[in-house]
């Protein structure tokens, strides 16, 4: 850019730095600064690398940050999986399509805390319908899913796929249908079965959207709290189903501890950041045009 | 492989409407002779596609059936035809390489891997294109991609070859030396080919026989020259040619045609209304016929293309050579080549003589 566009380009960026300033860099360089700081709110300062020292050393960040590795690790790929399963489906039907597109967005667009009241019934370890069916039906023992360190996270894993269908599967849909049918005429030309059409035709085809669905699955997850604090409460860290916005959240509000709460979010960051660039890198090997 | 096809219907709901159907291809009945390639050929909306995939199996029949030889394969799946198919957007797969795409049919009829390889070499040296195998279709030309789709329809070893508007991608100079190349890959391979187009100059050219399409129905079926020379109606005698056929309205009277006050022809035929044809080039200059003003001369090298008005308001076209000097603005008169005058009953359209 020569001197006299960027001279041009600056009333208009104006408008947008100053949001960008105030709302995002402001905040970001804040909680930067506020993590080095070894005391715990921010009138007085001191800075130091105690703060990451703290953190590193404390087991009830570790474990947020383990829960929130597997969260994430699992959740996602299954609900792509589930989703394109799906997706699949509902691009197979012509009648009622719409009706069950709509179904299926549902849970997207109905309030977590809402739905998460909901899940609570279904996980109740008395009288909740999956322990009805595992104990009725399959003669397992009831499980005390939501009060119970050894399954509470999964409790909230099998929640948080139920609630990342809904975008994911719009998302496929609409990208299934926006490929040519006539890939799908010239498949059928070729011999190709339905399984070989599927991984070899529409798989490839949409593997852009899948990327871009896994990059915001992924980031999502890293950042799940809502689930946690809706379907479990506020005694998520008793049951080991604490994670990283969880902690952050319980230093902010419960400890007071902004200093540990910002060096917390900065690791979450860089480790959205790191998500996010290899995501670019996945994206970039997926688009077939190259 | 002869292909035969026998009242042969397809009918649609209308989208809009469904309680409307739309029949795109209408009791037709076609012979393709082994080897052959035949041209169907008529303008965008006809049906000429439809009955193209109907051959293929991709398109359900509403009625009448199709034999491969002797084979009825009118309920056979599209695999199981052995036809190759190309479509007009050609359809490569985009994520596969060249010779993955060619490989594709190949691995799905369960190949040998040394059979595939050999056999991806062996086509791509007909269609030439053994130097981009490892290429991704994005990184090809029109012209490339074309003949890479019809590699990969040929790998199979098919028994018709199916072409769907193949050429109209391309830009005029690429289409012709792929038409072709179309042509040497047919006589080449010895496949029976349908090639389907709207471009009568391109079906003229490349075909052993045309099939004329209008409104789903097969109108004309013939050598090239025979259709050009010999329209069985008016819009066959309208779409084959360029400049278009000239038409009149003319009339029986005392025995002969009449067009205006100029007499065209003797003709002993019934009396009343008739549809007089003429082509650009059977038109030429002569005392006592049609006065026409010259509005427009065009010259093209070896000829000039002149477009006339007669007294009544109608439009010609008359081709000349060269040397006939004709200008623009002045009244002059021409006359028709007798026995290349086309009657055509005025009501029907049929065509009745050529005097």
């Amino acid at each position: 850019m020569n001197d006299n566009s960027f001279k041009k380009a600056i009333p208009y960026l104006i408008p947008a730095i100053i949001v960008l300033t105030v709302f995002t860099f402001y905040p970001l360089f804040n909680a930067f600064v506020q993590s080095f700081n070894r005391l715990p709110n921010p009138d007085n300062y001191e800075l130091s690398l105690k703060t990451y020292q703290w953190l590193f050393k404390d087991t009830t960040f570790l474990t947020a940050v383990k829960n929130t590795l597997v969260y994430s690790l699992v959740t996602v790929p299954i609900s792509i999986a589930i989703s394109l399963m799906i997706a699949a489906l509902l691009t197979s039907i012509n009648r009622l399509r719409v009706f069950f597109q709509t179904v299926y967005f549902l849970p997207y667009v109905t309030s977590a805390v809402a739905v998460a009241f909901t899940w609570g019934y279904l996980f109740n370890a008395d009288y909740g319908l999956i322990n009805q069916i595992m104990h009725n039906v399959f003669n397992l023992p009831k499980i005390p899913w939501l009060r119970s360190p050894d399954y509470a996270m999964s409790a909230v894993m099998i929640f948080g796929i139920w609630r990342s269908l809904a975008f994911n599967v719009l998302i496929l849909t609409t990208g299934m249908l926006s490929i040519d049918p006539q890939y799908y005429k010239a498949a059928r030309v070729d011999g190709a079965n339905n399984a070989t059409t599927f991984f070899k035709i529409t798989l490839p085809l949409l593997a852009p959207v899948v990327s871009y669905v896994f990059t915001i699955g992924l980031i999502n997850a890293f950042k799940v709290f809502t689930e946690v604090y809706a379907l479990i409460g506020s005694s998520a860290r008793v049951y080991k189903a604490n994670t990283m916005v969880f902690y952050i959240f319980d230093q902010l509000w419960v400890y007071k501890d902004y200093s540990l709460a910002s060096a917390a979010a900065i690791i979450l960051l860089l480790i959205i950041l790191v998500l996010t660039a290899f995501s670019r890198w996945l994206s970039a090997k997926t688009d077939y045009m190259n | 492989m002869r292909i035969r096809l026998e009242d042969v219907t397809v009918k649609f709901k209308d989208r809009r409407n469904p309680k409307n159907e739309v029949i795109a291809v209408n009791h037709v009945n076609l012979e393709v002779p082994e080897s052959k390639l035949i041209c169907l050929l008529g303008p965008s909306g006809c049906g000429k596609s439809t009955a193209l995939y109907a051959i293929s199996g991709l398109q359900e029949l509403t009625g009448g059936k199709i034999y491969f030889g002797d084979r009825d394969v009118t309920k056979l799946d599209t695999q199981e035809r052995k036809i190759g198919l190309v479509f007009q957007n050609y359809s490569l797969y985009p994520h596969m390489t060249v010779s993955q795409n060619i490989a594709f049919p190949l691995k799905n009829a369960k190949w040998k891997r040394k059979d595939i390889e050999d056999r991806i070499q062996e086509v791509a040296r007909i269609v030439q294109i053994s130097e981009l195998l490892e290429r991704k279709p994005a990184q090809l030309s029109g012209g490339q991609q074309q003949r890479v789709a019809i590699a990969r329809a040929l790998a199979k070893n098919p028994e018709i070859l199916l072409l769907d508007e193949p050429l109209s991608n391309l830009d005029a100079k690429l289409r012709r030396s792929t038409r072709e190349e179309i042509r040497r890959i047919q006589k080449t391979t010895g496949i029976t080919t349908i090639f389907v187009t709207h471009d009568q100059e391109e079906a003229m050219t490349i075909s052993d026989e045309i099939v004329i399409m209008e409104d789903g129905r097969f109108v004309q079926q013939g050598l090239p020259q025979e259709v050009y020379e010999q329209p069985a109606n008016l819009f066959v005698a309208g779409f084959i040619g360029s400049p278009t056929m000239n038409f009149f309205d003319g009339r029986f009277e005392d025995g002969a045609v009449m067009v205006g006050n100029y007499r065209v022809a003797a003709h002993s035929g019934a009396s009343g209304a008739v549809t007089v044809g003429v082509r650009p080039e059977s038109v030429r200059l002569k005392e006592d016929g049609l006065r026409v003003k010259v509005e427009i001369v065009e010259l093209l090298g070896r000829e000039r293309v002149c477009r006339l008005r007669t007294e009544t308001g109608e439009l010609l076209t008359m081709i000349t050579d060269i040397d006939t000097l004709v200008e623009e603005d002045t009244q002059i008169s021409v006359g028709f080549s007798p026995g290349k005058v086309y009657l055509f009953e005025a009501e029907s359209g049929e065509a009745l003589a050529r005097i």
